[in-house]
């Protein structure tokens, strides 16, 4: 340390740039020109520099999320390893614990519907594998989606006891469950690895293919979460075939929105065989025809488009999101008529209005609009409420001031297929817009059962 | 099939540049359920298809994917560092996302943080030059939610209201308890009750903790979770957090009575550290973070442990309060240690934020401690219970032969030259015993054991055996049970 009055004031002067190496169990850090140290090199960095206050150290250091998406056919049957090794991409890594003597252990968070649906096929599963394995069922449901309830799975995963990296936490239900499953383990050790299954729709193109996690607070959805992505998504389309039709169309809510905003194609399809996959439960009429059936087909596109949207934005830096269209008004709506409305359900109403907003706006025509608006109804969802009034409609735009950093962020469509974000629709476009829509719904409108 | 065909079209009107899925060449019917045990299982069939790998490129507000690994960034469109890797099977198709998320974060130090023509509490965290001019020249007012340790509260409180009502920022602080006992999701929750009722921006509004290791911990969890990341910064108040706890990222609360068992490894936006809150904490809590630089010391920096070795008294009775430039220019005990404490902690976690590997030196004095610590509670500080756990592990590594019978002798003196303890009757062999299994479980079945190989060099060891760990235990005993070196 030498005379430190000499240094100048300036932050910014003289940063020096320092990379980090591993050798002899110790981490050092050099400067680029230096290579005094052989060993691993790190991505992480650490800048310095000096004031006559003291030093500062800007720490910059990437971490890497790598989860796997995976579709898989009968996915509890006992011959199919997907389930207890699918997260695993290196097949000696899978050959070594297939040969270990060691009995594997796997906890297991089932929502109590689909416990009663598939609970004795996932026992047996993990009977007939040798799998020490603990099954904990619970409603998981809107209302108590709670950080109560992430404590009481982590007492129970705790007392269980489960090794730190390699016995990942299973989530098997729809995405509530999916969601407080994935915030218990993210939080278990600071991070647990953590599997999803889903079982509904919705929960197979939208919670199950990105990073967040969450439970409600205060009254408002989603409040609290973390964005730890699972080390995998197992999809096996069969457990659609029970879930009632209503929650078909719920999950095609989100099918949709992906359509209308990147997929003219999507769109398309859903038009025409919407109807069917309702009626086949998105399973294979044609089994031979798997890559061309529309199930697989809408299935796959929902799922790449949302990952295209979600992969490079996984911590949300960018707030500019394509994938918030139909999430602006519905979280709203939602929590204030719980549990009148699915998820979807809510999403598809904020989607029909914005689709006026959008036409208002002269982004789409009337005909569009038209269509969009048909194609809702065909997949049997609601396309307005009561209970979406315009107050609600201008507070739940203040909130999204709010939490965007001030600008409205208002994804619209602005053809079939394609959209932009907005931050300048002008309060008078929102009242016009809102008028048309209650004009041409409120009557003739289905309401859900 | 001809309606299938049309829309098949139209997605691939869409992405001219995308391979047709419908044209996979090598699709395996698998006809018969595959055995376990057969070779051939289902899951070998999807490793061994072949990968395609897709950039993400954003162009006018849409991401899309294209076929390649190296897609130039160009006219078209910003170029994420994300990659999608896609292949297909009779099952189906499986997405591999590969994202790297940047987590950057600053640690200052600085002087009179409190002091009203300081930026560095409001501003210190924005590195943005023109993030930082726009908000200078904002005249909305700042917001900001404060949570305080009630003990710092009581003697900073009015330093810190007096800070913010100058420089007209509409603010909260929330003084809590904040210890050992009560460090649990239930006050983080509590926390947030308040930081929601008061209202914050979602990016621009970070939380500030201001106190000790424990406060730091709570708030940092807190701020993780709302809106699933709030940025949170960390003023550290005691020694301990001054070197240890603001430098990483690691979050936590207390669960079913394990230490830190509920947590996140986010990071704060930065971490302002102003040696000055250091003068009224009582001595003991300095010992207390003074085993924190010990333990980078021993793992670490010879230099270090020679400073603490002939400087830990000075430090003690001045309380890290020496001015940075000495007369006759002598070097500063209390900048210089503090510095390499920092520098040497920055090493070992900058490039294992997360964890990856469960390897880590920082983890010295940590084996045994936390079990310990938690046994006693509260008659035990952290830094206490982690000396007690190094200088038992001091004995092991000696019995190992790797240590000698001078440095290990070197190496206690100074623990008690630092007024720490170094044996404590509650730390049983039965305790080291059980705490050691639970790393065995807790590490991935390898016991990860740093142990010192000389006077600031260390290693990891996975071989210690029972005999030596008892004999250990007992000489440990014999020597120190009284208190000082025998």
């Amino acid at each position: 340390m030498s005379h430190s009055s000499k240094i100048s004031n300036s932050v910014c002067d003289q940063v020096a740039e320092f990379r980090l190496v591993h050798a002899d169990s110790t981490w050092s850090r050099q400067t680029a020109e230096c290579k005094c140290v052989e060993g691993r090199l790190s991505d992480a960095k650490i800048y310095e520099s000096s004031t006559e206050v003291g030093v500062t150290w800007t720490v910059v250091s990437p971490i890497i999320f790598t989860y796997r998406v995976i579709q898989s056919e009968r996915l509890l049957d006992t011959s199919n390893d997907t389930l207890l090794f699918g997260h695993i991409s290196n097949p000696a890594e899978i050959q070594a614990l297939k040969n270990n003597s060691k009995v594997m252990k796997r906890f297991i968070v089932i929502d109590e519907t689909v416990n009663d649906l598939y609970g004795s096929q996932v026992a047996a599963y993990f009977e007939g594998r040798g799998v020490k394995y603990k099954i904990l069922h619970l409603p998981t449901t809107e209302e108590n989606k709670t950080m109560t309830l992430v404590t009481s799975i982590l007492e129970e995963v705790h007392k269980f006891g489960i090794d730190r990296r390699t016995e990942p936490i299973i989530a098997i239900g729809g995405g509530v469950c999916l969601d407080i499953a994935g915030l218990a383990a993210s939080l278990y050790r600071r991070r647990t690895p953590y599997i999803r299954v889903p079982t509904t729709l919705l929960a197979y193109i939208d919670a199950s293919v990105g990073a967040k996690t969450g439970v409600n607070f205060a009254n408002c959805k989603n409040k609290l979460g973390s964005y730890i992505p699972p080390v995998a998504t197992f999809l096996d389309r069969t457990f659609l075939c029970t879930l009632p039709r209503r929650h078909i169309s719920n999950g095609m809510a989100e099918m949709l929105k992906m359509a209308l905003m990147k997929h003219k194609g999507l769109f398309e399809l859903l038009q025409k065989e919407g109807r069917s996959l309702l009626d086949s439960r998105f399973q294979l009429r044609i089994p031979e025809n798997v890559h061309t059936d529309a199930a697989s087909v809408s299935t796959r596109l929902a799922i790449e488009t949302m990952l295209e949207e979600l992969a490079p934005n996984l911590w949300e830096d960018d707030l500019d999101r394509l994938v918030d269209f139909g999430h602006i008004i519905s979280p709203e709506l939602e929590m204030k008529i719980l549990p009148e409305l699915l998820h979807g359900e809510a999403v598809n109403i904020d989607m029909a209005f914005m689709v006026y907003v959008a036409h208002e706006r002269g982004f789409l025509t009337e005909e569009e609009k038209r269509r969009i608006i048909v194609c809702m109804q065909s997949l049997e969802l609601p396309v307005w409420h009561s209970d979406c009034t315009l107050d609600l409609v201008q507070r739940s735009l203040t909130e999204r001031l709010k939490h965007s950093g001030g600008l409205l962020r208002m994804p619209l469509p602005t053809a079939l297929g394609k959209a932009r974000i907005f931050n300048d629709i002008e309060d008078s476009i929102v009242c016009q817009a809102f008028k048309k829509w209650c004009d041409e719904h409120c009557e003739t409108t289905m309401k859900p059962q | 099939m001809h309606l299938m065909t049309l829309y098949i079209g139209a997605s691939n009107m869409e992405r001219s540049e995308e391979p047709l899925t419908v044209n996979t060449p090598e699709i395996q019917h698998s006809a018969v359920p595959c055995h376990p045990s057969l070779e051939n299982s289902t899951m070998e069939n999807l490793n061994k298809q072949k990968e395609t790998v897709f950039s993400l490129v954003q162009v006018k507000g849409t991401w899309k994917r294209k076929a390649g690994k190296n897609v130039k960034q160009g006219m078209k469109g910003r170029v994420s560092a994300a990659k999608i890797y896609e292949s297909t099977s009779s099952s189906g198709t499986t997405w591999t996302v590969v994202t790297p998320i940047t987590f950057t974060y600053t640690v200052t130090q600085t002087k009179n943080l409190l002091d009203p023509s300081n930026d560095t509490l409001l501003l210190g965290h924005i590195r943005d030059t023109e993030q930082l001019e726009a908000v200078r020249s904002s005249t909305k007012p700042l917001k900001r939610f404060i949570v305080m340790d009630e003990v710092v509260y009581n003697l900073y409180g009015s330093q810190v209201t007096d800070y913010l009502e100058a420089r007209h920022v509409l603010y909260r602080i929330l003084p809590l308890p904040t210890t050992e006992e009560n460090k649990s999701m239930e006050m983080a929750l509590k926390i947030l009750e308040e930081v929601h009722q008061f209202g914050i921006d979602r990016r621009t509004e970070p939380i500030i903790a201001i106190g000790g290791g424990v406060c730091l911990d709570i708030v940092g969890l807190a701020a993780s979770l709302y809106r699933r990341r709030t940025p949170y910064i960390r003023v550290p108040t005691t020694l301990l957090s001054y070197i240890d706890a603001s430098v990483g990222a690691k979050t936590g609360v207390n669960f079913a009575n394990c230490k830190n068992k509920l947590g996140t490894y986010i990071a704060p936006v930065a971490a302002f550290l102003d040696r000055s809150f250091i003068q009224t904490i009582p001595r003991r809590h300095i010992s207390n973070g003074l085993a924190e630089m010990l333990k980078m010391a021993l793992m670490k920096h010879r230099g270090l442990f020679e400073l603490l070795e002939t400087q830990g008294q000075f430090l003690l009775d001045s309380k890290f309060q020496s001015a940075m430039v000495l007369e006759d220019d002598r070097i500063d005990p209390a900048s210089v240690s503090t510095r390499v404490a920092i520098e040497t902690m920055l090493e070992e976690l900058a490039p294992n934020l997360w964890e990856d590997d469960l390897d880590r030196l920082v983890d010295f004095g940590h084996l045994i401690s936390p079990e310990l610590e938690m046994k006693v509670l509260p008659a035990l500080l952290h830094g206490e219970a982690v000396n007690i756990d190094m200088a038992y592990m001091v004995y092991v590594a000696r019995e190992m032969g790797l240590l000698t019978e001078e440095e290990k002798f070197r190496i206690i003196c100074c623990m008690l030259g630092l007024e720490l303890p170094v044996w404590h009757q509650d730390c049983t062999f039965a305790l080291v015993q059980k705490s050691l299994c639970d790393r065995l479980q807790h590490s991935g079945g390898l016991v990860r054991m740093p142990l010192p190989t000389g006077l600031g060099r260390a290693e990891i060891f996975n071989d210690t055996n029972e005999g030596a760990l008892f004999r250990a235990y007992e000489k440990w005993c014999d020597e120190l049970s009284t208190g000082s070196l025998r």
